[in-house]
C-alpha cells in the first residue's frame, strides 16, 4: 500500500478505533444544539412578530398614534373601543412638524367576503380598515391604482392569507399562494343596522378584486381604500339619513426631524393620544426578548451543564481505559501535545458530527412543530419556525466542537501527564 | 560516551528512590541493573528516557543534557534514539503484529521502505509468520519478539528493558537473551537491562546494584573472563552456558569506590 495512504489510515485507525464509545458518550451535545437552533428559530419569530408583524415595520422617524385608551389598534368597532376623532385628525394632520400623516380608518359596516373557487363559494366575515393611496407609497406595489373605483382593490395582509387559506382547507379548497390570489374576486357584503328597524337595515353589494399583498399592516383583516369606505358611508346616509360611523383608529406618522420627536410626542399626549415610536417599539422588543431570552438561557444552560459534566466524564473514564495506550504512545515518542490533540481533534470531529445532526434535526423539529401548530392555532401559521442559513450551521457546528473540545481538554490533559511507567508496567 | 548519568537523585514524597546515582554506557555495551522491587530501577530508566524528571543530577546523552530539553525534542529522542521493551510486551492489543512494530516509524517521518525493514526483521526475528495476528493469539516469547522488533525498528542506539524475561519460560527467556546479544554486537546497541534474571546478568558487560537509592557496582570474579572471551569472538551460547553453571561469587561496592580503584 501507498506509504502516505498507510499512515492515514493508521492515524484513523489508531485515533478513531475506539471513537464508538466517545460517540455514545457524547449524545448530551446533541440536545444543546438542538435546543440551540429551537431557540434560534423562536428568537428570529418572535423578533419578527414584535418588531414587524405585530407593531409593524417603523423607521426611526415614523411613529404610531393611538387613542388614549387603546393597547393595540382595533379594526372593528363596538361599543366602548375607543377610536381617534375625525377633528383630532385634522388637527394632527395641520401640524407642522409632520412630514406625512396616514390615518387608518374603520368603518361601521359589518363587512362580508365571498369568494368562489372550483364550483364552491366561502362567505366570511372579516374587518376591513381603510387607508390612503399616498399611504402605500414606495410601500406596495401599484399604489397608484389603490383608490375607490369598479372593481374594488383590495390589499390583503400577509397575516391574513394564511388564515384565509386555513378557512378554504376546511371546505377542501386547495391552499394559494400570493401569486394565485393577486387579482382574485370576491364579492363584498356590507351590512348595518337591526332587521326589525328595516329603515336603517341595509346591505350593500360591491365586486372587490384582490390587488397587492403587504407585511405594512397586519392584521387579520383587509385593507380597502379610504374614499371607498367613505363613499359607501355617504351611501348610506343618503338612503337612511343616518351616519354609519367611520372613525380613525391609527395614525402613522413620520416627523419632519426626529431629534424633535420628544416635543412632538408630547404635544400629541397632551391631544389626549397615546404615541408608540420605533424607540417604544424596540424597548417592547427587548422586554420581550428579555423573556425569551432568560427562559431559554436558563434551559441552555441546564443542558450546557449536563452535556459538559457527562462529555468531561465519559472522556475522564476513555483516558482511564486507555490509560496504557497513552502512556505506551508517550514511551514511543509522541509528545504531550499530540496526545492532547488526538484527543481535541477526536472531540472537535464528534462535536462537529453532532453539530451538523442537531441543525438539521432542529429544523426538521421545527418544520415538523410549525405545521402541527398551524394547524392548530391558525395565527401561528405565518410565523415562520425556521433557523437554517450558514450562519446557523456554523454556529452550531462550532459551539458543538467547542463545548466538546472544552469538555475532553481536562481529560486529555490528564492523558498527556499521565504516570508513565505506573501504567505501562500493568 | 554515549550515555552518561551524573548525580541523579529523586525523591517521591519523603522516600528517598535515587540518591546520587552515576552510570555510564557506550555503544556495544550491555548493563544489568538489578535490586529489590520499587527501589528505583524503572525510575532510572524513565530519567534516562527523559519522562522522568530528577530532582537534580545530569543525563548526557553524546554528550547533550536531556533534562534540559523540552518535551517536543525529549519524545523526538526517545522515537528516534531509545528502544523500550517491557515484562508484559505493553504492546496494543487492537493492532495486528506488523501494526505494532511499524508504530514508531509512524511518529519518525523520514521515508524509508519500512514495509521491506519490518519483513526482513520478522524474518530475522522469526515472526514472519505472525506479522498479521493480533497480540492475544500469540505466545510469549512471540510478544516479546514482536515487542523487540518494535523496539528497534527506528534503529535507536540505546535499548531499555525493563525486565524483558520476567514474565517468559526458560527456554524463551534464552532465546530473548540470545536477542539482545545479536543486537549488541551486531547492531552496536547500548542495552540497559532492568532484570532479576540471573542468565541475563552473565550477559552483561557491566552489573550494578540498586541498593536505598545507591547504585553499586557488581564485580563478578567468574564472569570477568567471559567477559574478555567475548571480545575474542567466542559464541554467546557457549558463555550462556558457561554463566549457568559458574557460580557468581559477588562483591558489591559503591559506585564511587568502584571509580576510586579506576
Amino acid at each position: 500500500m501507498n506509504s502516505f495512504l498507510y499512515k492515514l489510515y493508521f492515524i484513523i485507525k489508531d485515533n478513531f478505533v475506539n471513537i464508538l464509545r466517545s460517540f455514545i458518550s457524547s449524545f448530551g451535545i446533541l440536545f444543546l444544539i438542538l435546543f440551540f437552533v429551537i431557540y434560534l428559530a423562536i428568537k428570529d419569530s418572535v423578533i419578527s412578530y414584535m418588531g414587524g408583524a405585530l407593531l409593524d415595520n417603523l423607521a426611526s422617524d415614523e411613529i404610531v398614534i393611538l387613542p388614549k385608551n387603546a393597547k393595540t389598534v382595533e379594526y372593528v368597532k363596538r361599543p366602548g373601543v375607543p377610536s381617534i376623532p375625525s377633528y383630532t385628525v385634522k388637527q394632527v394632520s395641520g401640524m407642522s412638524d409632520f412630514v406625512e400623516v396616514n390615518p387608518v380608518s374603520r368603518t361601521g359596516f359589518n363587512i362580508r367576503i365571498k369568494g368562489e373557487l372550483l364550483g364552491k363559494s366561502k362567505t366570511i366575515f372579516i374587518p376591513v380598515c381603510g387607508v390612503d393611496r399616498k399611504f402605500l407609497k414606495g410601500r406596495v406595489p401599484g399604489w397608484k391604482s389603490f383608490y375607490n373605483r369598479h372593481p374594488v382593490p383590495i390589499i390583503v395582509p400577509k397575516f391574513t392569507i394564511d388564515i384565509m387559506n386555513n378557512y378554504l382547507s376546511m371546505d377542501g379548497f386547495p391552499a394559494l399562494t400570493e401569486k394565485d390570489l393577486i387579482g382574485f374576486p370576491v364579492e363584498m357584503k356590507f351590512v348595518t343596522g337591526k332587521k326589525n328597524t328595516p329603515q336603517y337595515y341595509k346591505e350593500y353589494f360591491y365586486e372587490g378584486q384582490v390587488h397587492s399583498f403587504t407585511d405594512l399592516m397586519s392584521f387579520t383583516g383587509l385593507i380597502l381604500p379610504t374614499d371607498f369606505l367613505i363613499f359607501s358611508a355617504e351611501q348610506y346616509r343618503k338612503d337612511t339619513g343616518r351616519t354609519v360611523g367611520m372613525e380613525y383608529v391609527v395614525i402613522y406618522a413620520k416627523v419632519k426631524d426626529s431629534d424633535n420627536l420628544p416635543s412632538v410626542v408630547n404635544k400629541l399626549k397632551k391631544m389626549g393620544l397615546r404615541v408608540e415610536s420605533q424607540k417604544d417599539i424596540v424597548e417592547k422588543t427587548r422586554k420581550t426578548m428579555n423573556l425569551v431570552n432568560g427562559v431559554f438561557f436558563a434551559i441552555m444552560s441546564v443542558f450546557f451543564i449536563v452535556s459538559v459534566i457527562s462529555i468531561f466524564n465519559s472522556y475522564l473514564t476513555i483516558v482511564y481505559i486507555r490509560s496504557q495506550k497513552f502512556s505506551l504512545k508517550r514511551v514511543l515518542g509522541f509528545s504531550k501535545l499530540q496526545i492532547l490533540l488526538s484527543f481535541i481533534v477526536e472531540a472537535a470531529f464528534i462535536g462537529a458530527v453532532y453539530g451538523v445532526v442537531g441543525y438539521f434535526g432542529g429544523n426538521w423539529i421545527l418544520g415538523y412543530a410549525g405545521d402541527i401548530l398551524a394547524k392548530w392555532i391558525p395565527v401561528f401559521g405565518s410565523i415562520k419556525l425556521q433557523s437554517s442559513g450558514a450562519d446557523v450551521f456554523i454556529m452550531c457546528v462550532g459551539i458543538s466542537s467547542s463545548v466538546c473540545m472544552v469538555s475532553a481538554l481536562f481529560p486529555a490533559l490528564f492523558a498527556s501527564n499521565i504516570n508513565l511507567f505506573n501504567a505501562v508496567r500493568k | 560516551m554515549l550515555l552518561t548519568v551524573e548525580n541523579v537523585s529523586l525523591h517521591f514524597g519523603k522516600r528517598m528512590i535515587l540518591n546520587n546515582v552515576s552510570l555510564s554506557v557506550d555503544d556495544g555495551k550491555i548493563i544489568a541493573i538489578t535490586g529489590k522491587s520499587g527501589g528505583g530501577k524503572t525510575s532510572l530508566l524513565g530519567i534516562i528516557s527523559g519522562l522522568l524528571e530528577p530532582d537534580s543530577g545530569r543525563v548526557l546523552y553524546k554528550n547533550k543534557n536531556i533534562l534540559r530539553w523540552g518535551d517536543f525534542r525529549r519524545s523526538r529522542f526517545r522515537n528516534r534514539e531509545i528502544g523500550f521493551v517491557f515484562q508484559f510486551f505493553n504492546l496494543l492489543p487492537d493492532m495486528t503484529s506488523y501494526q505494532n512494530i511499524r508504530y514508531p516509524s509512524m511518529i519518525k517521518f523520514i521515508p524509508r521502505d519500512v514495509d521491506r525493514e519490518i519483513r526482513d526483521m520478522a524474518a530475522s526475528l522469526n515472526i514472519n509468520e505472525i506479522l498479521h495476528q493480533k497480540p492475544m493469539t500469540l505466545s510469549g516469547g512471540e510478544r516479546q519478539r514482536v515487542a523487540i522488533a518494535r523496539a528497534i525498528i527506528n534503529h535507536p542506539r540505546l535499548i531499555l528493558a525493563d525486565e524483558p524475561t520476567g514474565n517468559l519460560d526458560v527456554v524463551t527467556a534464552a532465546e530473548i537473551k540470545n536477542l539482545f546479544v545479536r543486537l549488541k554486537t551486531e547492531e552496536r546497541m547500548a542495552i540497559i537491562l532492568v532484570t532479576h534474571d540471573k542468565s541475563l546478568i552473565e550477559i552483561a558487560d557491566e552489573h550494578y546494584h540498586l541498593e536505598e537509592g545507591r547504585l553499586l557496582k557488581v564485580m563478578h570474579e567468574e564472569a570477568k573472563p567471559s567477559v574478555k572471551s567475548k571480545r575474542t569472538g567466542v559464541n554467546s551460547e557457549h558463555q550462556a552456558k558457561k554463566a549457568k553453571t559458574t557460580q557468581a561469587k559477588t562483591e558489591v561496592k559503591p559506585m564511587t569506590k568502584v571509580k576510586q580503584k579506576r
